[in-house]
């Protein structure tokens, strides 16, 4: 049923046929059998090292992820390595393996995950970590780092929920922190090198923690004081990687074109890393800073790359907030003209409503329209003004008139509840804003068939490591309940409108693992134990069996994100240096409790302490 | 303007692709191939093109049929080899045919032949003679809450064994179709409990003309050109 035949024995054809059979018993079989165009399959025999990069989610998630296409591809273009990818099996695959006792393999070559030299995990979002604890067991791999043999392969993890890497310590080898692209190279390196002189995994994980960005859990031990604070964190500091030059950065050519319908099914290029316009409930602005963009000669090339090497409809201009960037008129004229002739859909995330021009809208106007989103985040302009989002009423209003005179009708809508300082009355401000926008439908000279398709969408606010609210309160359950229903009673009675709001205990979890320190793993476990996992799934998240394993582990969850932080708390990300400063974060902390804003970097340098890596919009700074 | 009617394959290896996904493999590779294919006007364009009577998913077949649409001339030799280079492995473009016939293939298909390997109890002979010895074969058929009882004894039309492989020439399309599954469903309900499939393979497909039946290449279904 292979291709491809590589020294298969008689136990691996039985495993095989056995896997096959199982296939056709369970739901879109597809997600496992791989052989999808421009997936690469190396002989393992003419290799020296191999990674598993593995998902935590099913394959149509996991495929939507740009960031394992990029690592895929820079692994691969190594001829002394082999990079296979690993998704989580869906519930019903998953049964009947553990039945069978079938073991977690790759798609490329069916390869045992358990027998790669690296398990390579990314961490995406908190739910997804019993999903990872799920994949190492279905793989025979020692769930805790404590337990592995030398056998074992060596497990790693990055991405963004590794910049507060301690709520898996125990479960991760070694975190890759910051950009991949780089040490991720580095590191097979020095792999390669450690197999070759037979070093042990002790020996291996010390060799690699010299790496800049390269964190070891294993090499520290945490001390916590009577209060349950930090008393000695990590003693080490380990530096971010960030990829200068960012626009000659290596990026796919070709990208594997799934069978199946994923999530995000189409091209995407990176304009730019990093943001300038430091909402100070981002995350992502703060840790991917400095801003460094690509040019649009290099977007405009990959584009092309990408679009012929899979032929693909859509084509998705990705970044943090894509209006931003500093050459959009020409690149996106640029991309015009060849999405014109080849009937490719251009796709604009991530607008900014302060900057949604009536030059914009020509240009996507020929394009055809999906919908437009925009995030005003919170309904007044007080909360706003706490949070940094430096946008007004005046913006969001005009810039829905302009969409929808345009024939744009089906606008969604982005809120947070719970931000720091709310009130009821930012609450009700959301439900006025969503108001005023109908009426600029009711009131506009819109002449069309459709109506206006208006969706409200409201997370409920996490604070995250890294950012200005670091320090502050989550909601507790009960409060975030009574905000959405509260709306509820107001918008979601509205025929025009759609209301749809984040499940409160869910993000209550997140939000307790988000600012968690390595006590959390224990935690983690046990509720992994208790039948924890795909917790980003409302059919399957089950706050009791969390609630059962913090009680288990005698561990507070309230203690995590209720609890308001003191400024000189040692945190547990203080090890990792991002450039910008815990002074910095500071300031604009107290700056937001005074409804004071703080300017876009690109207008005026805030000091926040990224200049010392002298890249991006920095460097521009320094020629003026 | 022109259309070439292709013959492709699907291979085992491709077998879990749906058929909607394999249209889509066929849009894409086509996209690929920089050919001018036609689209439809309007809001939302779509490349126009056609695809015969749907496979199951697990099923591959080694005769498949798809008509596709050009906004140019160009030679059929060419258009097959384009479109081979850039179909992923599993698939095969194997020829195709200038279509000037306006039928629809999706109307025309009327017979079909499977290869069944099952795991049985009884032998495939056995169960052949079983099969011909009942008159009727009824099963139920649910769709959108409605229940339906069809007799498919009359959409069997041959059947042959061969080891633990049953070949079987049925009714398909649209003005009858015997689902392979269907009627191994009948096997399970009413000649041996314990019949397991292994594999399904579509080996051919077939049209009427004037009585006789030819493949959906024959110069009487392609037409001529006026």
């Amino acid at each position: 049923m292979l291709l491809y035949q590589y020294n298969i024995n008689s136990a691996e054809r039985t495993y095989m046929s056995t896997y096959n059979q199982l296939l056709r018993e369970v739901e879109k079989p597809v997600r496992y059998t791989g052989g999808e165009l421009n997936s690469i399959i190396k002989n393992h025999d003419e290799v020296k090292a191999s990674f598993a990069f593995c998902f935590p989610d099913v394959y149509e998630i996991g495929m939507s992820h740009l960031g394992m296409k990029i690592l895929y591809h820079i692994l691969n273009l190594r001829d002394d390595t082999v990079c296979e990818r690993v998704f989580s099996p869906w519930v019903d695959l998953e049964d009947k393996m553990r039945e069978n006792n079938l073991l977690l393999t790759s798609l490329e070559t069916r390869k045992q995950v358990k027998d790669f030299d690296i398990v390579g995990f990314t961490l995406q979002y908190e739910m997804s970590f019993t999903n990872i604890l799920n994949m190492l067991d279905l793989s025979n791999i020692p769930i805790f780092a404590s337990d592995r043999l030398e056998s074992d392969p060596i497990i790693c993890a990055g991405g963004p929920c590794a910049m507060n890497p301690e709520p898996m310590a125990d479960f991760i080898d070694f975190y890759m922190i910051g950009e991949g692209e780089e040490v991720i190279n580095e590191v097979m390196d020095i792999i390669i090198l450690a197999k070759e002189k037979n070093d042990s995994r002790k020996q291996t994980l010390l060799s690699l923690s010299k790496l800049v960005g390269v964190y070891v859990p294993s090499l520290y031990n945490i001390t916590y004081n009577e209060d349950g604070t930090i008393k000695e964190g990590v003693t080490n500091s380990i530096e971010k990687r960030i990829i200068k030059n960012f626009d000659k950065v290596v990026y796919p050519d070709k990208f594997i074109v799934p069978y199946m319908n994923i999530v995000h099914d189409r091209v995407m290029v990176e304009l730019f890393r990093g943001c300038s316009r430091g909402c100070r409930f981002c995350q992502a602005g703060y840790i991917y800073r400095p801003v460094r963009e690509k040019t649009p000669e290099t977007l405009i090339k990959q584009s092309i790359d990408l679009l012929d090497s899979s032929g693909y409809e859509e084509l998705s201009l990705a970044s943090l907030s894509t209006s931003d960037y500093s050459q959009f008129e020409k690149l996106t004229n640029g991309l015009l003209e060849i999405t014109a002739k080849q009937q490719v859909n251009l796709s604009l995330p991530s607008l900014r409503i302060d900057n949604f021009t009536m030059g914009l809208l020509e240009k996507a106007k020929t394009i055809r329209k999906s919908g437009l989103t925009f995030a005003p985040e919170a309904g007044t302009q007080r909360l706003r003004d706490v949070i940094n989002k430096n946008i007004t009423e005046e913006d969001i209003l005009q810039s829905s008139e302009l969409a929808v005179k345009n024939g744009w009708t089906r606008i969604k809508l982005y809120f947070m509840l719970g931000l720091p300082t709310e009130t009821m009355e930012d609450v009700k401000g959301i439900a006025d804003v969503v108001f005023e926008i109908l009426k600029v439908y009711k009131e506009s000279d819109y002449q069309g068939k459709k109506g206006l398709a208006l969706t409200v969408s409201t997370a409920f606010f996490v604070p995250k490591a890294f950012t200005p609210f670091q320090w502050e309160p989550q909601d507790n359950i009960k409060l975030m309940t009574e905000k959405f229903t509260y709306l509820n009673n107001i918008i979601g009675q509205s025929r025009k409108v759609k209301y749809n709001w984040h499940e409160p205990k869910v993000s209550s979890i997140e939000g307790v693992i988000a600012r968690g320190d390595r006590r959390l793993g224990q935690v983690i476990y046990e509720a992994f134990k208790n039948g924890c996992k795909f917790d980003s799934w409302g059919q399957f998240f089950d706050y009791d069996k969390w609630i059962k394993a913090f009680r288990t582990c005698d561990v507070n969850p309230d203690f995590y994100n209720l609890r308001i932080r003191e400024d000189e708390e040692i945190l547990p990300w203080d090890f990792i240096d991002i450039g910008v400063t815990k002074k910095h974060l500071l300031i604009e902390k107290k700056k937001a409790y005074k409804g004071q804003t703080t300017e876009n970097c690109m207008e005026k340098c805030t000091y926040c302490g990224i200049q010392k890596y002298q890249e991006g919009i920095c460097l521009e700074h320094n020629k003026n | 303007m022109s259309i070439i009617r292709i013959k492709y394959q699907k291979g085992e290896q491709v077998n879990f692709v749906s058929h909607l996904e394999t249209m889509r493999v066929f849009i894409r590779a086509l996209r690929r191939t920089h050919l001018k294919c036609h689209y439809s006007m309007g809001f939302n364009p779509q490349m126009h093109l056609v695809f015969g009577l749907p496979l199951p998913v697990g099923v591959s077949s080694l005769a498949e049929y798809a008509d596709l649409y050009f906004d140019e001339d160009y030679d059929i030799r060419e258009v097959i080899s384009l479109l081979q280079k850039e179909i992923p492995p599993g698939f095969d473009v194997l020829e195709g045919e200038y279509l000037f016939s306006k039928k629809n293939i999706m109307s025309d298909i009327c017979e079909a032949i499977y290869e069944i390997t099952i795991e049985s109890t009884l032998t495939c002979q056995q169960i052949i003679e079983q099969v011909h010895e009942l008159t009727i074969i009824e099963i139920e058929k649910t769709r959108k809450k409605k229940t339906k009882i069809i007799d498919i004894k009359p959409m069997i039309i041959q059947l042959s064994a061969n080891k633990n492989v049953m070949t079987l020439t049925c009714q398909a399309g649209n003005f009858g179709n015997l689902h392979p599954r269907i009627f191994l469903q009948a096997i399970t309900q009413y000649i041996d409990k314990s019949v397991r499939e292994v594999s399904i393979k579509r080996i051919a497909l077939f049209t009427k003309r004037n009585e006789k039946l030819v493949t959906p290449l024959d110069k009487l279904v392609l037409g001529e050109k006026i």
